[in-house]
């Protein structure tokens, strides 16, 4: 039980070490840090019924998961209605193996995908592309990380982690065998430069994948959200579109929309509408001239559904927006890739150790300083800071965290609550710290905690404490 | 004022994460060319206060209480006994 739980400790520090150090991370990430959070704000500001919106989207979102059975069974329902399929998946592979079979049915030789976190989560390209499958991604961040052969780094800003350069070079590589053979350097030359690429991919393709953003129980619609139309070209274009979602994507009606739509794009990008939002309900019907022949939706639990009913149910009202990636401290020095698995951030830190296992994840609920940034931003109000401070009383419980730290704990928990006992301990320590550096203010160095001292001084605490100069009747 | 990482020995255990913040932090307080800080929570102010010291930097650190109190006359965080 300890040694992997150690060798994962020591790979999220690695991890965080190297992206402390990587030079381009860093200059990406400094660039982005403002803009998403002023953006933001400026949404927030011009809106001043927003907080008000925030608490009807949290609302909607608990009053799903309240009933979300008879709404998955209401959207399965309007979906068939529709013409289209419904398929279950309890966990990734299950979702992989429907999908890859789908389109193995539809002799898809290549697939163009939109956005989709749920099919990071489910691990899909990699077993399309074992079947022989060309798979492409058509959002642009998502098809630098494709070319850079990397996974997403934010939920909403795949490849934020890229500098300009960096992309200039990957399109150089990848696009000079297509015949683009200059180098790029302007970004509306990159998106050009991308644009003429997917276009010739969206016509060829045989099978669209995209995520949702929401699934509407009344209609049996899926809504897509999205900045560059790449999601309507994925899904309209092709002869099948697959539609994959996580279960606690249903919402009740397109009233219910028109309240979560405000709040989600103010939060993501400080927009106060994306520049396409779509709602599909099924394939072609008789009167379209266009459209996808076959329509399916897979819908995913991978863990959901164990979530509802206990302490960790309020994460099940997020709608991947990123707000809380863009403000967090945390995030935004060690970027997305340190968290070690598909959702980073505040969002991720609660929900990897719930989705992909609590031992391998036991750093990221304490890489936190329990600021509550998420917690403000969040558009649906998930408590996300006391999530993690829940998912750290239950690593302590289940012995996740080191022997020596319980001890430590433990002690100190024992040692607070007898006041009087605790001032004459600490008082011994408290006078030498004093003693050694009260002239100068601060102590330099302090045995055993060198991690603080290492980048910065300790000042040294007062002659007396506050407690001993109250209880001697001294008032300022 | 924003956010720095010290909150609940986070320094401590991720001293490498901490030290990036708290440098960011203080290139921006030596931005806004400030010379007192405030804050209300103690770990933030250690981390701060001992940052700067670090630096060199003679921004001042107090807890908005001792503003309160009327005791910005005494040493502020890091400046020992003696306020000069």
């Amino acid at each position: 039980m300890n040694a992997p739980v150690s060798s994962q400790r020591v790979e999220f520090k690695a991890r965080v070490r190297n992206a402390l150090s990587d030079v381009n991370l860093q200059r990406a990430m400094a660039k982005a840090r403002g803009g998403f959070v002023d953006k933001r704000r400026e949404a927030r500001d011009a809106l001043p019924e927003f907080d008000a919106i925030r608490d009807a989207a949290r609302d909607i979102k608990d009053h799903v998961l309240a009933n979300l059975d008879s709404y998955l069974e209401l959207y399965e329902q309007k979906v068939r209605e529709n013409g289209g399929h419904v398929h279950w998946a309890r966990d990734a592979d299950e979702a992989c193996q429907i999908i890859a079979d789908i389109c193995k049915q539809a002799g898809a030789r290549t697939v163009t995908k939109g956005k989709s976190m749920v099919s990071e989560e489910m691990y899909l390209n990699p077993v399309l592309e074992a079947s022989g499958i060309k798979v492409v991604e058509t959002d642009l961040g998502e098809y630098i990380v494709q070319l850079a052969g990397e996974t997403p780094s934010h939920i909403i800003a795949p490849a934020v982690h890229k500098t300009r350069e960096q992309i200039t070079e990957l399109f150089h590589q990848h696009h000079s065998p297509l015949g683009y053979t200059d180098r790029v350097t302007q970004r509306e030359a990159l998106v050009n430069e991308a644009r003429s690429v997917l276009r010739e991919r969206f016509v060829s393709a045989d099978v669209g994948i995209t995520g949702a953003n929401f699934l509407i129980a009344e209609t049996g619609s899926n809504v897509i959200v999205t900045n560059e139309g790449n999601g309507d070209l994925t899904s309209s274009l092709p002869k099948v579109h697959i539609v994959t979602a996580g279960i606690e994507k249903v919402i009740p009606s397109l009233e219910d929309l028109s309240v979560l739509l405000r709040v989600l794009a103010r939060s993501a990008t400080g927009q106060e509408f994306s520049a396409y939002t779509s709602i599909y309900s099924g394939p072609r019907r008789s009167q379209d001239g266009e459209g996808p022949e076959e329509y399916h939706v897979v819908l995913l639990d991978n863990g959901r559904s164990t979530m509802l009913g206990g302490v960790y149910q309020p994460m099940l009202r997020c709608i991947r927006c990123g707000a809380c990636l863009n403000h967090c401290p945390v995030y935004s020095a060690i970027g997305g890739h340190s968290y070690g698995w598909i959702y980073p951030g505040p969002m991720g830190s609660v929900l990897t150790p719930l989705l992909n296992g609590f031992d391998d994840s036991v750093d990221l609920p304490n890489a936190c300083t329990l600021n509550g940034r998420c917690k403000e931003v969040c558009p649906v109000r998930i408590p996300l800071s006391d999530l993690l401070l829940e998912h750290r009383l239950e690593q302590h419980q289940r012995k996740l965290t080191s022997p020596l730290g319980r001890k430590i704990l433990g002690a100190w928990a024992w040692l607070a609550k007898r006041p009087r006992l605790y001032q004459g301990v600490m008082a011994l320590p408290l006078w030498v710290a004093y003693r050694l550096g009260h002239q100068s203010g601060v102590l330099r160095r302090l045995p055993g905690l060198s991690g603080w001292t290492e980048s910065r001084d300790f000042p040294t605490p007062a002659r007396r404490s506050f407690m001993r100069q109250w209880q001697s009747g001294h008032r300022p | 004022m924003s956010v720095v990482a010290s909150e609940d020995f986070f320094s401590v255990k991720y001293p490498d994460i901490s030290a990036r913040m708290v440098q960011d932090k203080c290139a921006d307080i030596a931005d806004t060319k400030a010379d007192t800080i405030l804050g209300g929570d103690l770990g933030c102010l250690l981390n701060i206060a001992g940052r700067l010291r670090r630096e060199g930097r003679s921004t001042r650190v107090f807890h908005v209480a001792e503003v309160l109190a009327g005791m910005t006359d005494g040493p502020a965080i890091g400046e020992g006994d003696d306020p000069q």
